[in-house]
């Protein structure tokens, strides 16, 4: 909001440069955005930008932000004065008000200036205006503007005879009523709109905007002028609802003060009378039919140094208060009453008070220190705990971490996560970010699309992230992680072949997880899933439950995403990672006996898995095995089609003693034997 | 043969692996590429046996094993006499094996260096859902319906009268419901707001900080949000503190920090303004309180709050958000952890 330095200057001495006014009133809690000086040399020329905060509309204006400016620097505000003379015909002669909701116009104050000359300002006022970005339109219009800006409470002017019957008539708009306002935009209404009528219809939206009907222009005569005090909620609700915010709406909505309706008219009907012409009628309408009574809150001087940490002293928090112009009754020393003005809205409790104070001060002043307070006990929960070491794994496998948004395209989700229907976000920024996200992969395959498109070779990510599914009352929010895998693998090195990625790179950083974790129940399941899913391959289950899902992403799915080539991921259930999960590992005494190592070279049916080929090694070989190792794979020439050539190291390792060569060839037979009748294995002869 | 072929090139592999030394190393070559007797020079004299049509495809596979086998062992020998013999006969230019590890998100690495602080201090973490009700994020935090201050907040709402939260301090009301002072806690978490720029992304990481306890005092914020500033860009720095306004603090304060750059003399960074905002904080508004059922005029407390991708942007010197969240490997390996 703009200010200038020469208008501020009206009504307080401020010697300092602009800088330093900016810096004092920064400090004070109007932080200064910038200040634009239009004569480098001439201090007057300075215009601030100030962003005056929702809590204090008392500050939108020149004498407003004078009066702060004028407590920080301790000089007095000069508070223009408006002399209406005396003797001019009754208001009540010219126009009658009537407040059908008082509730929602709570003051109505009114004067008209009969006789008036609508012509161009006077060229000081135009350059005040023009000085803090208004545009200058006419004399009557100008005037009540320059109210405004100066003292900051909205006037209207309407031209008085063009309000039929000369009736003004505060209440919400009827059913149907439509208004053209001073933009020229016809404006439907709605019953919850406050406007101000005349016998006939609606001449303007309370608080907001005039109508065009009763504009003033250069055939106007007689002006009424309008300060009156709306409610917030709905002058917002209005500007809200018609998507248009004035000046005047700024205000109101933040809370204008029902205080200063006379003392704006009557500055802003003498400035119409002195620039216009015609005489100013006396008295004043004045609708108050529920005055306010002035605010008093307590506060203990006490509470202050205990809140604030340090004590301002009572000298010091007098001063402060006073010169922003709050009373103060010390009857009781430990409990000030103080009265606050009325166009301090915002200024409710005690606290807000001790904020004056300290504010005045300056946060400088409050000393630095660590509070004393006992160890929360709290500390990392476990699920963190265990997060942080999925997070952990990952990366160890060779997975960098990406962040995606927790919303996405609905049919990109639906197509990954066929059967949940995603939750729709009703005022999305972009249809790609629409709905919440039910699965990790698609972001990811975003990110794979953006890195492979940008020149990357591979594109290794994962992430940890929540998902949200519909549920009764709210959405249910689990956490997931998720990875995805392309490109060429890894280790990479001059000494090594390249190779792309495949199946195996996102089932070993599914294995790491499942190590790192201490989860030896996670299984994959050997059962192919069907391969029409997005997501061929694996499912992976901890103990007996499902925990997600493992594989080469589909053909049809890449190509939605515009990735070529192929694909793998992986996204499992967090919760269920760490349901699955022991952190406290038990120790197994070392071996103290060398172990025995054969290795078996099998042709094996096709479909035979891994699995299998352990069970029977393991019930056959009547002697202890500390593990078994695939070394090789192998399918082409020289293996019929059916079939695969398998490799597989056996470890045989007694924790009592040490094993003799004969009973170790003895158990090998046997588990060759039992291969044979089991799975029909045969031995490959070298 | 294919499948000797195959065999051959396996256990080639693991002798190779097994010899460390010049001389096993030697046992290996003789054994494999031999000129009398060696087991790869003997498949290529049984080339010549082969019946014509399958001579090509053998030939191919027989030529690969034979060129695998005579690379494998110019490297090992290099590193084999790289035990022995000088230093010399490496190429020493060429990179070692790289150990190739993933990069935790720049995100992720500044909120665990947070949450590290806080839990050096006592704190507990906490957390709260993503979707929340207008009343935890707004209403018990003193922002009341057709509040001018919920402008600022520009909202994603959600089917069934539901909104993203727009920032982190819902997760204050929750954990004060559930808990008791004194409590000091933390939560760290996604935020959403409809604004997008290269500044302001609509999805953002918030850290929310609360202290409640007797006597707590608007010097405790400012000690605490000093040691989190230092500690945080790890050198001696200013704090400021302003006055300023939300809703649920009284006083109310945003709070900068001298600039990380320039020390405070103006630069870029700080728009020759020497501060830096950092965020928000505030002495718990007794409406608040009184929202969670816990005595304003016994308990006093603070509450702060800050943006991790700022402070993502000013320790790296990232100049656009949204790099933050297109996961491009270029971008996200310039921050290894």
């Amino acid at each position: 909001m703009r200010f200038s330095h020469a208008w501020l200057r009206e009504y307080v001495a401020l010697d300092e440069p602009p800088e330093a006014v900016g810096r004092r009133l920064t400090a004070a809690g109007l932080p200064l955005d910038g200040i634009e000086m239009r004569d480098a040399a001439d201090a007057d020329s300075a215009v601030y930008d100030f962003d005056i905060l929702t809590n204090r509309p008392d500050c939108m204006n020149h004498v407003g932000l004078a009066r702060e400016a004028g407590a920080l620097c301790g000089r007095p505000l000069r508070v223009p004065g408006a002399r209406v003379p005396f003797g001019g015909p009754p208001t009540s002669g010219s126009v009658s008000i009537v407040i059908e909701d008082p509730g929602l116009c709570r003051r109505y104050s009114a004067r008209c200036v009969l006789g008036v000359t609508v012509a161009e300002s006077p060229r000081w006022l135009q350059a005040r205006l023009e000085s803090i970005g208004q545009r200058p339109i006419n004399n009557v219009v100008d005037a009540t503007n320059f109210v405004l800006w100066e003292l900051g409470h909205p006037l209207h002017p309407f031209d008085l005879d063009r309000v039929r019957e000369r009736r003004i008539v505060v209440r919400r708009a009827r059913p149907g009523e439509s208004l053209q306002t001073l933009d020229g935009v016809e404006r439907r209404l709605h019953p919850d709109m406050l406007v101000i009528a005349d016998e006939r219809g609606a001449v303007a939206l309370a608080g907001i905007m005039g109508g065009r009907a009763s504009e003033i222009g250069p055939a106007t005569r007689n002006v009424l002028l309008e300060a009156a005090w709306f409610d917030p909620v709905t002058v917002r609700r209005t500007s809200k609802a018609l998507g248009l915010h004035t000046d005047a709406s700024h205000r109101f909505e933040r809370g204008a003060d029902p205080g200063a309706t006379l003392r704006a008219l009557d500055r802003a009907a003498t400035l119409v009378a002195e620039l216009a012409g015609g005489r100013i009628t006396d008295p004043a309408l004045d609708q108050h039919p529920n005055p306010e009574t002035p605010r008093h809150v307590p506060l203990r001087p006490e509470s202050a140094s205990v809140l604030l940490g340090y004590d301002p002293g009572r000298e010091a928090m007098r001063l402060a208060l006073r010169s922003l112009e709050f009373r103060i009754d010390e009857s009781d020393p430990a409990r000030w009453l103080v009265e606050v003005p009325s166009f301090r809205r915002d200024v409710e409790r005690e606290v807000d008070l001790i904020e004056e104070v300290a504010r005045q001060r300056g946060y400088d002043a409050i000393p630095s220190r660590l509070p004393l307070l006992p160890d929360d006990g709290g500390g990392r929960r476990r699920e963190d705990r265990l997060s942080a070491q999925v997070h952990g794994a990952l990366l160890a496998a060779g997975l960098s971490e990406a962040i995606n948004f927790a919303m996405g395209d609905r049919e990109e989700l639906l197509l990954l996560l066929p059967g949940t229907a995603p939750i729709r976000v009703e005022n999305p920024l972009q249809s790609q970010a629409a709905w919440l996200r039910t699965t990790l992969v698609p972001g990811l395959l975003r990110n794979l699309a953006h890195n492979l498109n940008h020149g990357g070779v591979r594109c290794r990510l994962f992430e940890i992230g929540r998902v949200f599914a519909p549920s009764r009352e709210r959405p249910l929010e689990s956490e997931r992680v998720a990875g995805v895998l392309a490109g060429r693998g890894l280790p990479e090195h001059w000494s090594l072949p390249r190779r792309e990625v495949d199946l195996y790179d996102a089932r070993g950083a599914v294995e790491l997880l499942a190590e790192r974790l201490g989860i030896p129940s996670l299984r994959f399941a050997s059962d192919r899933i069907a391969s029409d899913l997005p997501i061929v391959g694996l499912r992976v289950l901890a103990g007996a439950s499902e925990i997600g899902v493992l594989g080469e992403v589909a053909p049809p799915v890449l190509r939605r995403f515009d990735v070529d080539g192929r694909a793998f991921a992986f996204e499992l259930d967090l919760e269920a990672l760490r349901g699955a999960a022991t952190e406290e590992r038990k120790f197994t005494s070392l071996p103290r006996f060398p172990a025995v190592r054969r290795d078996l070279s099998l042709v094996v049916d096709e479909t035979t898995g891994l699995e299998e080929i352990e069970g029977v090694v393991r019930s056959a070989a009547r002697l202890p095995i500390g593990g078994i190792q695939v070394f090789d794979r192998y399918r082409g020439p020289g293996v019929p089609g059916d079939r695969a050539s398998v490799a597989v190291q056996i470890v045989f390792q007694h924790a009592d003693r040490t094993l003799e060569a004969a009973e170790v060839q003895a158990a090998l037979e046997r588990i060759v034997a039992a291969l044979r009748d089991r799975l029909g294995a045969i031995l490959r002869e070298e | 043969m294919h499948s000797r072929v195959h065999d051959i090139r396996k256990q080639f592999d693991r002798d190779l692996e097994a010899a460390t030394d010049p001389v096993s190393l030697d046992a290996v070559r003789v054994r494999y590429v031999g000129r009398k007797g060696g087991l790869v020079t003997g498949l290529l004299k049984d080339l010549r046996e082969a019946a014509p049509e399958q001579r090509a495809s053998l030939g191919k596979s027989v030529n690969d094993l034979k060129q695998h086998v005579e690379t494998a062992l110019r490297s090992a020998g290099l590193g084999t006499r790289a035990l022995a013999a000088a230093p010399s006969a490496l190429d020493l230019s060429l990179p070692g094996r790289a150990q190739q590890p993933g990069v935790p998100h720049p995100i992720t690495q500044v909120r665990d260096r947070i949450e590290a602080i806080f839990l050096e201090m006592g704190y507990s973490l906490e957390s709260g859902p993503e979707v929340e009700t207008d009343y935890y994020n707004f209403e018990a935090l003193n922002i009341p319906k057709d509040h001018p201050a919920r402008d600022t907040q520009d909202t994603f709402y959600v089917e069934g009268g539901l909104l993203l939260r727009t920032h982190t301090s819902p997760v204050q009301i929750r954990t004060m419901e559930r808990r008791r002072p004194p409590l000091k806690m933390v939560a760290i978490g996604r935020v959403f707001r409809r604004d997008s720029d290269p500044t302001h992304s609509p999805v953002f990481h918030q850290v929310e900080g609360l202290v409640v306890g007797e006597g707590i005092a608007f010097s405790h914020l400012k000690g605490t949000l000093e040691h989190l500033c230092r500690r945080l860009f790890d050198r001696e720095l200013t704090l400021r503190l302003r006055p300023s306004y939300f809703p649920f603090v009284e006083p109310g304060a945003e709070y900068d920090i001298s600039c990380t750059l320039c020390g405070g003399s103006g630069c870029r960074t700080c728009k020759g303004s020497g501060w830096i905002e950092i965020g928000g904080a505030g002495m718990v508004h007794p409406a608040v309180f009184e929202h969670v059922g816990y005595d304003a005029e016994r308990y006093t407390g603070f509450a702060f709050g800050l943006g991790i991708e700022r402070i993502a942007m000013l320790k790296h010197g990232i100049d656009d958000i949204r790099l933050f969240y297109e996961n491009d490997h270029r971008f996200l390996s310039q921050f290894p952890a």
